[in-house]
């Protein structure tokens, strides 16, 4: 029987893995890796950073993986404790985020983007080229669907501030893409008061 | 509103799909970490044990050829020398000998004897 045809059903995977099974461990990793690898460059950009952090969080999945309930999928499962890695890497870095008040009563975020004709390059490029603090609340956000709340108690920063970052970095975004930008007035009133990490 | 969330939804779909293969450096970072599996540990065990009793077995020889050489009268009955005498030197010889074969005996048991 072949690796892959053995070890496709997650379970068996898990059993094994738990077993200390060199070959289910390295199945898994194989799998897994070049995904979660991916993610981890969107939030730290420097390759030699987002593979310590990929060897951390792996670590932290094999020696955790006797507490994941089946309830969800193994794949998201991996992908929180990857993007906690991630986390704990860019807090050690003691990343400052300015609070902005003003933008307490901000209507909900407009947006007009067209992605029809976009590639993935382009885009990876524009969210690379944000600064980390919006980067960082743009990927939970828009990416991994984390709501405002969890990414303020993440980040240890307020729901308005996670909001304002969001807005200012979809609109660096569209700005970046070339797209036609309809936050461009909203923003202008909060202008001199933005908040950049 | 609907359609400005699937357009974001899109870039959402093509950042996650990015994929980058690691370099072999991640695996070996995890694998200093990762405990050992049972087979791994007992081969690692069996190997050091192995070398200790061959090096046990190499000085025991030694120092029995060195018996042997010491007068004419004992060359030719070294081993008998070596095994039956009192003699504090053979004495050490056997003991480090047995302690050999004890070695092998710990890294080998007999129902998981190679030869098996």
């Amino acid at each position: 029987m072949t690796e892959k045809a053995l070890y496709s059903d997650e379970t068996v995977l898990i059993r094994s893995c738990l077993q200390l099974d060199p070959a289910a461990q390295a199945y898994l990793f194989r799998t897994y890796a070049p995904r979660f690898l991916g993610l981890i460059l969107r939030y730290v950009p420097n390759k030699t950073d987002a593979e310590d952090i990929l060897a951390e969080a792996f670590c932290r999945i094999f020696s955790r993986l006797n507490t994941f309930r089946s309830q969800g999928s193994l794949m998201g499962w991996m992908r929180r404790i990857t993007v906690n890695e991630c986390l704990l890497f860019l807090r050690r870095k003691k990343i400052h985020f300015e609070s902005t008040d003003l933008l307490e009563n901000f209507p909900e975020i407009p947006s007009s983007v067209d992605a029809g004709y976009l590639d993935a390059d382009g885009v990876r490029k524009a969210v690379e080229a944000l600064p980390t603090g919006y980067r960082i609340v743009f990927n939970l956000y828009v990416v991994e669907g984390y709501p405002h709340q969890e990414i303020a108690a993440l980040l240890g920063i307020s729901v308005n501030t996670s909001k304002s970052q969001l807005l200012h970095a979809k609109r660096r975004v569209q700005t970046l893409l070339g797209l036609p930008n309809s936050t461009e007035k909203l923003s202008e009133s909060v202008g001199s008061k933005e908040d950049s990490i | 509103m609907e359609n400005e969330n699937l357009n974001w939804n899109k870039i959402a779909a093509l950042l996650a799909s990015r994929k980058v293969v690691p370099s072999t450096r991640v695996w070996d970072l995890i694998q200093e970490r990762l405990p050992k599996h049972v087979a791994q540990r007992r081969f690692r065990i069996r190997t050091l044990l192995g070398i200790a009793a061959t090096f046990s077995l190499m000085v025991s020889l030694t120092s029995l050829w060195a018996l042997q050489n010491k007068s004419p009268e004992s060359r030719f009955s070294g081993y008998k020398f070596a095994v039956r005498s009192n003699d504090a030197e053979s004495a050490a010889i056997r003991s480090s000998v047995a302690f050999a074969l004890k070695l092998y005996a710990a890294d080998f048991p007999l129902d998981e004897h190679p030869s098996r």
